[in-house]
Protein backbone atom coordinates (compact mmCIF):
# COMPACT_ATOMS: atom_id res chain seq x y z
CA UNK A 1 0.00 0.00 0.00
CA UNK A 2 1.46 3.35 -0.96
CA UNK A 3 1.60 6.19 1.62
CA UNK A 4 -1.18 8.02 -0.21
CA UNK A 5 -3.61 5.21 0.51
CA UNK A 6 -2.72 4.87 4.18
CA UNK A 7 -5.62 6.02 6.37
CA UNK A 8 -5.30 9.44 7.97
CA UNK A 9 -5.16 8.10 11.54
CA UNK A 10 -2.47 5.60 10.63
CA UNK A 11 -0.35 8.35 9.13
CA UNK A 12 -0.73 10.48 12.23
CA UNK A 13 0.16 7.51 14.38
CA UNK A 14 3.22 6.75 12.25
CA UNK A 15 4.32 10.36 12.50
CA UNK A 16 3.85 10.37 16.28
CA UNK A 17 5.87 7.20 16.53
CA UNK A 18 8.55 8.76 14.36
CA UNK A 19 8.72 11.89 16.48
CA UNK A 20 8.95 9.73 19.59
CA UNK A 21 11.85 7.82 18.06
CA UNK A 22 13.55 11.09 17.19
CA UNK A 23 13.15 12.34 20.76
CA UNK A 24 14.52 9.08 22.15
CA UNK A 25 17.47 9.10 19.75
CA UNK A 26 18.24 12.74 20.54
CA UNK A 27 18.08 12.00 24.26
CA UNK A 28 20.49 9.11 23.93
CA UNK A 29 22.87 11.15 21.76
CA UNK A 30 22.81 13.96 24.34
CA UNK A 31 23.49 11.57 27.21
CA UNK A 32 26.27 9.85 25.24
CA UNK A 33 27.87 13.17 24.30
CA UNK A 34 27.77 14.49 27.86
CA UNK A 35 29.12 11.25 29.29
CA UNK A 36 31.75 11.18 26.56
CA UNK A 37 32.84 14.71 27.42
CA UNK A 38 33.28 13.82 31.09
CA UNK A 39 35.13 10.60 30.26
CA UNK A 40 37.36 12.37 27.74
CA UNK A 41 38.17 15.15 30.19
CA UNK A 42 39.19 12.56 32.75
CA UNK A 43 41.16 10.64 30.15
CA UNK A 44 43.04 13.73 29.01
CA UNK A 45 43.78 14.66 32.62
CA UNK A 46 45.38 11.30 33.30
CA UNK A 47 46.98 10.56 29.94
CA UNK A 48 48.62 13.81 28.93
CA UNK A 49 52.25 14.55 29.74
CA UNK A 50 52.85 16.69 32.77
CA UNK A 51 50.05 15.20 34.78
CA UNK A 52 52.29 14.03 37.60
CA UNK A 53 51.41 16.05 40.63
CA UNK A 54 54.34 18.10 41.90
CA UNK A 55 53.74 20.26 44.89
CA UNK A 56 54.94 23.83 44.60
CA UNK A 57 54.29 26.72 46.87
CA UNK A 58 52.37 29.59 45.37
CA UNK A 59 54.00 32.86 46.35
CA UNK A 60 50.86 34.88 45.80
CA UNK A 61 48.58 33.48 48.41
CA UNK A 62 50.84 31.11 50.24
CA UNK A 63 48.63 28.18 49.36
CA UNK A 64 50.01 25.09 47.72
CA UNK A 65 49.09 24.23 44.16
CA UNK A 66 49.48 21.00 42.29
CA UNK A 67 51.22 21.23 38.95
CA UNK A 68 49.18 18.78 37.03
CA UNK A 69 48.21 20.12 33.63
CA UNK A 70 50.37 21.09 30.71
CA UNK A 71 49.00 24.58 31.06
CA UNK A 72 49.66 24.71 34.74
CA UNK A 73 53.09 23.17 34.27
CA UNK A 74 53.96 25.92 31.84
CA UNK A 75 52.79 28.54 34.29
CA UNK A 76 54.60 27.40 37.39
CA UNK A 77 58.19 26.65 38.18
CA UNK A 78 59.80 23.27 38.01
CA UNK A 79 61.94 21.80 40.75
CA UNK A 80 65.70 21.34 40.29
CA UNK A 81 68.70 20.45 42.38
CA UNK A 82 72.25 21.70 42.66
CA UNK A 83 73.73 25.20 42.36
CA UNK A 84 71.95 25.84 39.14
CA UNK A 85 68.72 25.21 40.95
CA UNK A 86 69.19 28.18 43.23
CA UNK A 87 69.79 30.44 40.27
CA UNK A 88 66.79 28.93 38.55
CA UNK A 89 64.71 29.29 41.66
CA UNK A 90 65.63 32.95 41.99
CA UNK A 91 64.77 33.62 38.39
CA UNK A 92 61.55 31.67 38.45
CA UNK A 93 60.48 33.05 41.79
CA UNK A 94 60.51 36.51 40.32
CA UNK A 95 58.64 35.21 37.32
CA UNK A 96 55.95 33.75 39.55
CA UNK A 97 55.68 36.86 41.68
CA UNK A 98 52.42 38.79 41.91
CA UNK A 99 51.26 40.75 38.91
CA UNK A 100 52.27 44.10 40.32
CA UNK A 101 55.91 43.10 40.72
CA UNK A 102 56.37 41.53 37.28
CA UNK A 103 59.33 43.08 35.55
CA UNK A 104 61.10 42.28 32.30
CA UNK A 105 64.52 40.64 32.78
CA UNK A 106 67.33 43.12 33.08
CA UNK A 107 69.89 40.91 31.35
CA UNK A 108 70.08 37.73 29.36
CA UNK A 109 70.98 34.49 31.15
CA UNK A 110 74.73 33.91 31.45
CA UNK A 111 76.72 30.72 31.78
CA UNK A 112 77.91 29.76 35.24
CA UNK A 113 81.35 28.53 36.26
CA UNK A 114 79.95 26.30 39.01
CA UNK A 115 80.47 22.59 38.35
CA UNK A 116 77.40 20.50 37.71
CA UNK A 117 76.22 18.69 40.79
CA UNK A 118 73.70 15.91 41.12
CA UNK A 119 72.03 14.95 44.34
CA UNK A 120 71.11 11.31 44.32
CA UNK A 121 68.22 9.89 46.27
CA UNK A 122 70.16 6.69 47.06
CA UNK A 123 71.99 6.20 50.39
CA UNK B 1 43.67 16.80 43.97
CA UNK B 2 43.40 15.50 40.43
CA UNK B 3 44.49 17.34 37.32
CA UNK B 4 40.87 17.72 36.29
CA UNK B 5 39.92 19.68 39.36
CA UNK B 6 43.03 21.87 39.25
CA UNK B 7 42.24 23.24 35.81
CA UNK B 8 38.77 22.19 34.69
CA UNK B 9 38.60 24.80 31.91
CA UNK B 10 41.66 23.38 30.16
CA UNK B 11 40.25 19.89 30.05
CA UNK B 12 36.68 21.04 29.34
CA UNK B 13 37.97 22.83 26.25
CA UNK B 14 39.67 19.68 25.01
CA UNK B 15 36.82 17.31 25.80
CA UNK B 16 34.07 19.54 24.41
CA UNK B 17 36.12 20.20 21.27
CA UNK B 18 36.53 16.49 20.66
CA UNK B 19 32.84 15.78 21.31
CA UNK B 20 31.89 18.68 19.02
CA UNK B 21 34.05 17.14 16.27
CA UNK B 22 32.40 13.74 16.76
CA UNK B 23 28.93 15.31 16.68
CA UNK B 24 29.86 17.36 13.62
CA UNK B 25 31.07 14.18 11.94
CA UNK B 26 27.78 12.46 12.82
CA UNK B 27 25.87 15.47 11.50
CA UNK B 28 27.76 15.39 8.21
CA UNK B 29 27.29 11.63 7.82
CA UNK B 30 23.56 11.80 8.63
CA UNK B 31 23.26 14.82 6.35
CA UNK B 32 24.83 12.90 3.48
CA UNK B 33 22.42 10.05 4.15
CA UNK B 34 19.51 12.45 4.33
CA UNK B 35 20.50 14.05 1.03
CA UNK B 36 20.52 10.59 -0.53
CA UNK B 37 17.00 10.01 0.87
CA UNK B 38 18.25 7.19 3.03
CA UNK B 39 16.07 5.98 5.90
CA UNK B 40 17.02 2.92 7.96
CA UNK B 41 14.36 0.24 8.58
CA UNK B 42 10.89 1.57 9.26
CA UNK B 43 12.13 5.08 10.04
CA UNK B 44 10.75 7.87 7.91
CA UNK B 45 12.94 10.28 6.02
CA UNK B 46 11.70 13.12 8.22
CA UNK B 47 13.14 11.25 11.19
CA UNK B 48 16.59 11.17 9.61
CA UNK B 49 16.30 14.89 8.87
CA UNK B 50 15.16 15.60 12.44
CA UNK B 51 18.05 13.64 13.96
CA UNK B 52 20.42 15.47 11.59
CA UNK B 53 19.06 18.83 12.80
CA UNK B 54 19.14 17.86 16.50
CA UNK B 55 22.68 16.48 16.23
CA UNK B 56 23.86 19.68 14.57
CA UNK B 57 22.30 21.78 17.33
CA UNK B 58 24.01 19.60 19.93
CA UNK B 59 27.31 19.98 18.06
CA UNK B 60 26.89 23.75 18.14
CA UNK B 61 26.18 23.65 21.89
CA UNK B 62 29.37 21.68 22.56
CA UNK B 63 31.23 23.99 20.18
CA UNK B 64 29.99 26.98 22.15
CA UNK B 65 31.19 25.40 25.42
CA UNK B 66 34.53 24.60 23.72
CA UNK B 67 34.98 28.22 22.65
CA UNK B 68 33.75 29.78 25.88
CA UNK B 69 35.98 27.63 28.07
CA UNK B 70 38.95 28.32 25.78
CA UNK B 71 38.34 32.05 26.06
CA UNK B 72 37.79 31.86 29.81
CA UNK B 73 40.98 29.85 30.41
CA UNK B 74 43.63 32.41 31.28
CA UNK B 75 46.65 30.35 30.18
CA UNK B 76 46.44 31.88 26.71
CA UNK B 77 44.84 35.31 26.28
CA UNK B 78 42.91 34.38 23.14
CA UNK B 79 40.57 37.35 23.35
CA UNK B 80 36.92 37.40 22.41
CA UNK B 81 37.65 38.72 18.93
CA UNK B 82 39.65 35.61 18.02
CA UNK B 83 36.56 33.55 18.79
CA UNK B 84 34.79 35.14 15.84
CA UNK B 85 37.46 36.49 13.49
CA UNK B 86 39.93 33.90 12.18
CA UNK B 87 43.72 34.17 12.53
CA UNK B 88 43.69 36.73 15.37
CA UNK B 89 44.65 34.39 18.20
CA UNK B 90 48.12 34.88 19.70
CA UNK B 91 48.35 31.13 20.42
CA UNK B 92 48.93 28.81 17.41
CA UNK B 93 47.44 31.49 15.21
CA UNK B 94 46.92 29.46 12.06
CA UNK B 95 45.54 26.35 13.74
CA UNK B 96 43.22 28.21 16.09
CA UNK B 97 42.20 30.31 13.07
CA UNK B 98 41.08 27.18 11.23
CA UNK B 99 38.78 26.40 14.13
CA UNK B 100 37.39 29.93 14.13
CA UNK B 101 36.82 29.69 10.39
CA UNK B 102 35.00 26.38 10.81
CA UNK B 103 32.87 27.91 13.56
CA UNK B 104 31.98 30.89 11.35
CA UNK B 105 30.97 28.58 8.50
CA UNK B 106 28.83 26.47 10.83
CA UNK B 107 27.27 29.61 12.25
CA UNK B 108 26.36 30.70 8.73
CA UNK B 109 24.87 27.26 8.04
CA UNK B 110 22.88 27.34 11.29
CA UNK B 111 21.58 30.88 10.80
CA UNK B 112 20.54 30.30 7.21
CA UNK B 113 18.86 27.05 8.23
CA UNK B 114 16.83 28.99 10.78
CA UNK B 115 15.49 31.27 8.02
CA UNK B 116 15.41 28.62 5.32
CA UNK B 117 11.81 29.28 4.27
CA UNK B 118 12.48 32.98 3.76
CA UNK B 119 15.82 32.41 2.06
CA UNK B 120 14.62 29.97 -0.54
CA UNK B 121 15.72 26.38 -0.97
CA UNK B 122 18.36 27.01 -3.63
CA UNK B 123 20.18 29.75 -1.72
CA UNK B 124 19.92 27.84 1.53
CA UNK B 125 21.40 24.75 -0.09
CA UNK B 126 24.37 26.70 -1.43
CA UNK B 127 25.16 28.00 2.04
CA UNK B 128 24.45 24.60 3.56
CA UNK B 129 27.23 23.06 1.50
CA UNK B 130 29.66 25.15 3.57
CA UNK B 131 29.29 22.44 6.22
CA UNK B 132 31.38 20.22 3.95
CA UNK B 133 34.15 22.82 4.15
CA UNK B 134 33.75 23.31 7.89
CA UNK B 135 34.31 19.65 8.70
CA UNK B 136 37.89 19.27 7.34
CA UNK B 137 38.77 22.65 8.84
CA UNK B 138 37.59 21.35 12.21
CA UNK B 139 39.63 18.15 11.80
CA UNK B 140 42.82 20.03 10.94
CA UNK B 141 42.14 22.52 13.74
CA UNK B 142 41.88 19.68 16.23
CA UNK B 143 44.97 17.91 14.93
CA UNK B 144 47.05 21.08 14.71
CA UNK B 145 46.00 22.83 17.91
CA UNK B 146 45.38 20.00 20.32
CA UNK B 147 48.40 18.86 22.27
CA UNK B 148 46.52 15.59 22.69
CA UNK B 149 47.02 14.67 19.02
CA UNK B 150 49.96 12.43 19.99
CA UNK B 151 47.71 10.21 22.08
CA UNK B 152 46.90 6.91 20.38
CA UNK B 153 43.17 6.94 21.19
CA UNK B 154 42.91 10.50 19.91
CA UNK B 155 44.52 9.49 16.62
CA UNK B 156 42.11 6.57 16.38
CA UNK B 157 39.24 8.96 16.98
CA UNK B 158 40.41 11.26 14.17
CA UNK B 159 40.82 8.24 11.92
CA UNK B 160 37.30 7.09 12.76
CA UNK B 161 35.82 10.50 12.00
CA UNK B 162 37.66 10.72 8.68
CA UNK B 163 36.74 7.15 7.73
CA UNK B 164 33.06 7.75 8.52
CA UNK B 165 32.79 10.86 6.37
CA UNK B 166 34.86 9.42 3.51
CA UNK B 167 32.75 6.24 3.51
CA UNK B 168 29.55 8.29 3.48
CA UNK B 169 30.89 10.42 0.61
CA UNK B 170 31.86 7.38 -1.46
CA UNK B 171 28.53 5.71 -0.73
CA UNK B 172 26.72 8.88 -1.82
CA UNK B 173 28.78 9.05 -5.00
CA UNK B 174 28.10 5.36 -5.68
CA UNK B 175 24.34 5.67 -5.23
CA UNK B 176 23.93 9.06 -6.90
CA UNK B 177 23.57 7.71 -10.40
CA UNK B 178 24.71 9.41 -13.58
CA UNK B 179 24.96 13.15 -14.11
CA UNK B 180 26.74 16.08 -12.48
CA UNK B 181 30.11 14.62 -13.38
CA UNK B 182 32.02 17.75 -12.37
CA UNK B 183 30.58 17.90 -8.87
CA UNK B 184 31.03 14.17 -8.35
CA UNK B 185 34.61 14.28 -9.55
CA UNK B 186 35.38 17.17 -7.21
CA UNK B 187 33.78 15.32 -4.30
CA UNK B 188 35.70 12.14 -5.16
CA UNK B 189 39.03 13.98 -5.35
CA UNK B 190 38.34 15.82 -2.07
CA UNK B 191 37.27 12.60 -0.36
CA UNK B 192 40.47 10.92 -1.49
CA UNK B 193 42.75 13.86 -0.75
CA UNK B 194 41.65 14.65 2.81
CA UNK B 195 42.94 11.44 4.46
CA UNK B 196 46.19 11.63 2.48
CA UNK B 197 46.70 15.27 3.45
CA UNK B 198 45.84 14.55 7.07
CA UNK B 199 48.28 11.65 7.23
CA UNK B 200 51.06 13.72 5.66
CA UNK B 201 50.30 16.60 7.98
CA UNK B 202 50.26 14.44 11.10
CA UNK B 203 53.57 12.76 10.30
CA UNK B 204 55.31 16.01 9.41
CA UNK B 205 53.57 18.14 12.02
CA UNK B 206 52.05 17.13 15.36
CA UNK B 207 53.72 13.71 15.48
CA UNK B 208 57.16 15.12 14.63
CA UNK B 209 59.40 16.64 17.32
CA UNK B 210 59.15 20.37 18.00
CA UNK B 211 55.60 20.78 16.76
CA UNK B 212 54.55 22.93 19.71
CA UNK B 213 57.20 25.52 18.84
CA UNK B 214 56.52 25.37 15.09
CA UNK B 215 52.76 25.67 15.62
CA UNK B 216 53.21 28.97 17.39
CA UNK B 217 52.68 27.93 20.99
CA UNK B 218 54.31 30.10 23.66
CA UNK B 219 57.57 28.73 25.03
CA UNK B 220 56.71 29.46 28.63
CA UNK B 221 55.22 31.95 31.02
CA UNK B 222 57.55 34.67 29.91
CA UNK B 223 56.45 34.28 26.30
CA UNK B 224 53.04 35.71 27.02
CA UNK B 225 53.46 38.52 29.54
CA UNK B 226 49.74 39.27 29.54
CA UNK B 227 48.93 35.75 30.64
CA UNK B 228 51.35 35.55 33.51
CA UNK B 229 49.56 37.77 36.03
CA UNK B 230 46.23 36.06 35.56
CA UNK B 231 47.79 32.65 35.89
CA UNK B 232 49.70 33.35 39.01
CA UNK B 233 46.84 32.60 41.32
CA UNK B 234 44.93 29.41 41.71
CA UNK B 235 41.98 28.88 39.43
Amino acid sequence: MSPRHVPHDARISARDNGLRRVRTATGWITVAATTGAVVLAGGYASALPGTTAAKTSAPTGGSDKQVSTPGAAARTTSTATGPAASATSAATASAAAPAASLQPPTQAPVTTSAPPQTTSGGS
Amino acid sequence: MTALTVNPLWFSTRACGTIALILLTATVVIGIGSAARYAPGRAGRFEVAAVHRNTSILALIFLAIHILTALADTYVPLGWISGLIPFFAPYRTFWVGLGTLAFDLLLAVALTSAVRLRLGLRRWKKVHHLAYAAWPLAVFHGAGTGTDTRLGPQLLLYAGCVAAVIAACWWRLYTAGPGRIGARLTAAVAAGAIPVLLYAFLTAGPLAPGWSHRAGAPAGPGAIPAAAPANGGPQ
